[in-house]
């Protein structure tokens, strides 16, 4: 049989409208490869079998829909949105106890659109956590080296997505949690513009930073399930003729970079050259001080979201998780308002300065390749403390803005670990993203690899 | 530790009972993340003005938006 798996949704809508293939063929092929390799990447929080294959005769019955785009894709996100059957785990539980959610209108958009859920992909500890580690169900592992993180906290749906065991994923990023992910596992992840897609239905962290993403293995898969999760009918373009200005950036997001990261990143700067953008150098302001504000902001949040969730349940709290959740009980309330109020002048400074001489900017999405799980054990360890709490540096501005930002796979180190760069634009501007990311998705295709999980 | 912390550490000794039984590495830990959070809005307070309220950043994020 065909190797359904390594095709693009893109790829697979013909046949899935034709009738060549039967949603009941590809999901099965697909459950099969989630069973056997989903459990020793630890990617899924559950798997469910009879329910997916259910789904899938019942569209097979019912006949291909062109008006459902994603008709007969199985899917996998995130256990912290609810359904209309289930409520969240929240990476703590099977089911968090205090979970009382409506079912998320993204999740019911997909399924409208024709997808199939074969089950949920495994998170960090609700949501907070940039490596991928777990103490409840375990880590989860790197489909490219299982030694090496994920990151997170979208950590199950990057493993499930690279490895091939689902199409596409939905994730949540507070800061990084669906970008670092997608760059440490080689696939793209999209953050779209705050608000784009709703965080009812999702179990949350942090209410003013929390923005739903997309997960998939190429850009305009990731287009059409971002088109499909909104319900809005948007068709958002994936243009390969259109010539943008890319900003890179001269300060901030060229700190602490490894040097295999530094090295990628002006490959890619000559590789978007190439294809005919125009590239042009922008000051970047206020990186830092954006990175502080949106710190303030999520640990007051997760602080007052979790205050009696963790009285009433200190079995779900991890001791650095409690650590975190815990130092937002001390902030000022003014200190909490003017850390919203001063959004708006930043994304001002920001629009008239850095995104003023450009249609978007290219930076790295993590300073770092993925870390070695040994290593994130060590955290006593200044030089890996450091590493592990710089991980975010590069996305965490643009969550605080609101700003759309993807993470595009681009080239693969030495040690076998892929590299993602980062693409942010203004509000509403994910055309541009798409469109400017095909330069780097062609470079990193052209590499022909999968990981050996695959 | 410097004032800032120890008076946070007492405030996070009341505010949350069950972490006040931690190791007292653990809270002056804590207390020292939570001091880093008031340090880091002091700086911006001075350049907000009247019409800076949280609301105004979500109308222009809607306003701002490009194709």
């Amino acid at each position: 049989m065909a190797q359904l798996w390594t095709q693009s949704i893109t790829e697979l809508r013909p046949a899935l409208q034709s009738g060549d293939i039967t949603a009941e063929t590809l999901t099965a092929q697909i459950l099969e490869r989630a069973q056997s390799i989903g459990p020793t990447l630890n990617a899924f929080t559950a798997i469910t079998p009879d329910a997916a294959m259910q789904t899938a005769r019942a569209l097979d019955h019912a006949g291909p829909c062109a008006e459902a785009p994603l008709w007969g894709i199985p899917m996998a996100h995130k256990d912290n949105f609810a359904s209309a059957l289930r409520q969240p785990g929240c990476g703590v539980a099977a089911v968090h106890p205090a979970a009382d959610l409506s079912p998320s209108p993204i999740l019911q958009a997909l399924e409208a659109a024709g997808t199939i859920e074969i089950g949920t992909v495994s998170m960090a500890e609700f949501a907070l956590g940039t490596t991928g580690t777990n103490a409840h169900f375990g880590d989860c592992r790197n489909p490219w080296n299982p030694d090496y993180c994920t990151g997170g906290s979208s950590s199950g749906s990057a493993a499930a997505v690279a490895a091939g065991l689902v199409f596409a994923s939905i994730g949540t990023d507070t800061g990084a949690s669906v970008r670092m992910p997608a760059a440490l596992c080689g696939v793209v992840g999209m953050m779209p513009t705050r608000g784009s897609l709703t965080n009812e239905g999702c179990f949350p962290l942090s209410w003013s930073l929390d923005q739903p993403g997309v997960l998939t293995r190429s850009l305009r898969d990731n287009a059409l399930v971002l088109d499909s999760a909104e319900g809005r009918g948007r068709v958002t373009p994936v243009d390969p003729e259109r010539r943008l200005t890319i900003g890179v950036p001269q300060s901030y997001y060229t700190d602490y970079l490894a040097p295999e990261v530094a090295s990628a990143y002006q490959d890619a700067i000559r590789t978007l050259e190439r294809a005919g953008h125009k590239l042009v150098p922008v000051a970047v302001v206020e990186g830092e001080e954006m990175r502080s504000l949106h710190r303030v902001l999520m640990r007051s949040e997760a602080s007052a979201l979790h205050g009696k969730l963790m009285r009433d349940y200190p079995e779900h709290y991890d001791l650095p998780v409690r650590k975190f959740i815990v130092s937002g009980e001390a902030v000022a309330a003014v200190d909490y308002i003017d850390a919203l109020r001063a959004r708006g002048p930043m994304l001002r400074r920001a629009l008239d300065t850095t995104y003023s001489q450009c249609d978007l900017i290219l930076t790295p999405a993590a300073p770092t390749l993925a870390l070695r799980y040994a290593d994130i054990r060590d955290a006593g360890n200044r030089d890996n403390w450091l590493r592990i709490t710089r991980l975010a540096h590069c996305t965490q501005p643009a969550t605080y803005l609101g700003l759309p930002a993807a993470s595009v796979p681009f080239t693969i180190s030495d040690s076998g670990l892929p590299i993602g760069l980062q693409l942010i634009a203004p509000p509403g501007g994910e055309a541009r993203i798409y469109s400017a990311g095909l330069a780097l998705e062609a470079h990193w295709q052209g590499l022909n690899l999968w990981p050996q999980a695959a | 530790m410097d004032k800032t912390q120890d008076i946070l550490k007492q405030l996070l000794q009341q505010r949350v009972p069950a972490f006040a039984e931690m190791p007292a590495n653990v809270l002056d830990d804590t207390a020292a993340e939570a001091a880093m959070l008031t340090r880091q809005v002091q700086p911006y307070r001075q350049g907000l003005g009247i019409s800076d309220a949280p609301f105004d950043y979500e109308t222009q994020l809607q306003r701002l938006r490009v194709a």
